[in-house]
């Protein structure tokens, strides 16, 4: 796959943005992009979009309407959902229509304002059999930290993770956070802190579950030969995985309320997504020099470990407490302080991902840079175990 | 349990109701012997030759505790809570026909209580009281009784 130019990047801080729309956000973030490139507007070729059902109509369209916002000028506009994957496929998007030489300098960006608390249906319809959205806070009382919480207990059964490591992976991301302008708490937790919170589904507890948050990242991108009359020293966007899950997937939800046990011999859909990143790239979790994953709760974290390959199944629990992730160690994972740090604004998570590993492939990553950052890792898994996985080099 | 109420299914077809003994209602395809559930009227499997139907069966009697937790947050609508908020727990269950199946397990559990491949059997019990005074009734797995 070839390779393509990130020229700019351009962020909201992540936080809750009561009287802002996701547009507004939106604009704000294309804007600090195309400064960032020094791009102007009318020189962009097409526009890769995405937000959520939330953000209603003209968010599922969120390319044709910040098109509009920004001044149309009748460029295309690919409006993707894949929601905590959405930024992910803008960016494979992205990469697909420069490498076929459609097009040589396009903006990327990804938008949302979230419901307060946990996620809900976009839309209730009580007695509909068919919107298992709904019927799983119906039927089965299923928030999204239920499913987590899922995992954390087989995680716990089978590898014997603690709660104690449940709070280490907050502290850790808390710290690495700190200084990032862009996450939404700069907040040091402790350990005590954490472990003093509720349970939200037990194991995990209040400060090791993300907050639902606002946000909008924007990335300008060009063809690598094109970007020479802009930059001497572009990072370069490798490659996008993308995945979905496997029929007899054993932690893939399906959507649905029943699926069957095969005899599973395959890769978890995280994994492949990851591995379909790697093979592309042509590169392996040993090039890596840091990674983001998405910590939507702690227990999540240490799952990655395994999935993009920086360690055995079981052994990520070591890793942690040896102090291999955290800066400084062999591998940190969450340097920019991970979802725990900046809350999840789901379509927009993604594109915030490979804003920080462009940060770091800079050299900007401030106290939370990791030495020598030559390649970074940002890998989601979203609604219905559609994943993306993003890796960038120096 | 009141005999006035009438009892409603959360999910119409979805279970037997009582008096008949507890079943999951799905289907089991004829070609490759998958099952779904809910019921479906097509297979989902991509390397079933689905050249037979699928057939409507009752399973789910009894299995173990795949995973579970407890929730101590008040869910947000359409779950219908009590007032005050009474946390409740939660589960995938692993069925010996060979299908996992997600079911609430109710109040009044601790995580104590529940544990990693606890054998556990279906009932059909209350989820909430309607607005018109109707009990609506739905899958469940608990302990099995009688076993210590």
């Amino acid at each position: 796959m070839k390779e393509v130019a990130i020229l700019g990047i351009g962020r909201t801080k992540w936080g809750k943005y009561p009287d802002k729309t996701w547009d507004d956000l939106a604009e704000e973030a294309i804007r600090k992009a195309l400064a960032d490139a020094n791009v102007d507007w009318k020189d962009i070729q097409m526009i890769f979009g995405g937000s959520e059902p939330y953000s209603g109509k003209y968010g599922l369209a969120a390319g044709s309407t910040m098109h509009i916002r920004m001044g149309t000028h009748g460029i295309p506009a690919v409006n993707s959902y894949n929601a905590c994957a959405t930024g992910g496929y803008a960016l494979k998007n992205a990469q697909v229509y420069i490498a076929a030489g459609f097009c040589d300098l396009v903006l990327c960006f990804a938008s949302g304002i979230s419901p307060k608390g946990f996620f809900v249906p976009s839309q209730i319809r009580e007695f509909d059999q068919t919107d298992l959205d709904t019927q799983r806070f119906r039927v089965l009382g299923q928030t999204n930290p239920t499913n987590f919480a899922f995992k954390a207990m087989r995680r716990m059964h089978l590898y014997g993770m603690t709660e104690d490591d449940l709070a280490e992976i907050k502290v850790k991301n808390s710290k690495h956070g700190a200084s990032n302008p862009y996450a939404r708490y700069q907040k040091v937790y402790t350990k005590e802190e954490v472990l003093n919170s509720p349970y939200v589904a037990y194991p995990l507890r209040l400060f090791e579950v993300c907050a639902t948050s606002d946000g909008a990242a924007a990335m300008v991108l060009c063809s690598p030969e094109k970007a020479k009359q802009f930059t001497s020293k572009p990072v370069t966007l490798l490659s996008v995985g993308v995945a979905n899950p496997d029929y007899n997937d054993p932690i893939a939800s399906h959507g649905g309320f029943a699926h069957n046990l095969g005899n599973f011999q395959g890769d978890v859909v995280e994994s492949r997504c990851a591995k379909v990143a790697y093979k592309e790239a042509g590169v392996g979790p040993e090039d890596l020099s840091f990674a983001e994953v998405y910590d939507l709760t702690s227990n999540l974290e240490l799952d990655f470990y395994e999935y993009i390959g920086i360690c055995k199944p079981g052994e990520a629990e070591k890793l942690l407490r040896d102090g291999e992730t955290t800066i400084g160690g062999r591998m940190p994972i969450n340097p920019s302080g991970g979802c725990g740090a900046s809350g999840e604004s789901s379509p927009a998570q993604a594109l915030y991902q490979a804003c920080e590993l462009v940060t770091q492939m800079r050299g900007q990553g401030g106290p939370s840079q990791v030495k020598g950052a030559k390649l970074g890792l940002g890998i989601q898994r979203g609604l219905l175990d559609n994943s993306s996985c993003i890796i960038i080099k120096k | 349990m009141s005999t006035l109420k009438k009892q409603i299914p959360s999910l119409d077809g979805w279970f037997t109701m009582p008096p008949e003994k507890p079943m999951l209602i799905g289907s089991r395809c004829l070609a490759c012997g998958d099952i779904t559930f809910p019921r479906s009227d097509v297979c989902r499997n991509p390397n079933c030759s689905k050249d037979k139907p699928m057939e409507t069966i009752k399973f789910g009697e009894r299995g173990k505790i795949f995973t579970y937790t407890v929730n101590y947050y008040k869910a947000p609508k359409p779950y219908h809570s009590t007032e005050p908020f009474v946390p409740y727990a939660s589960a995938i269950i692993e069925l010996p026909e060979g299908v996992m199946v997600q079911a609430m397990i109710g109040t009044g559990f601790h995580e104590n209580d529940l544990k990693i491949g606890m054998e556990m059997e279906l009932v059909i019990d209350k989820l909430y009281d309607d607005e018109d005074g109707n009990e609506v009734v739905s899958w469940m797995y608990r302990p099995i009784k009688n076993k210590k």
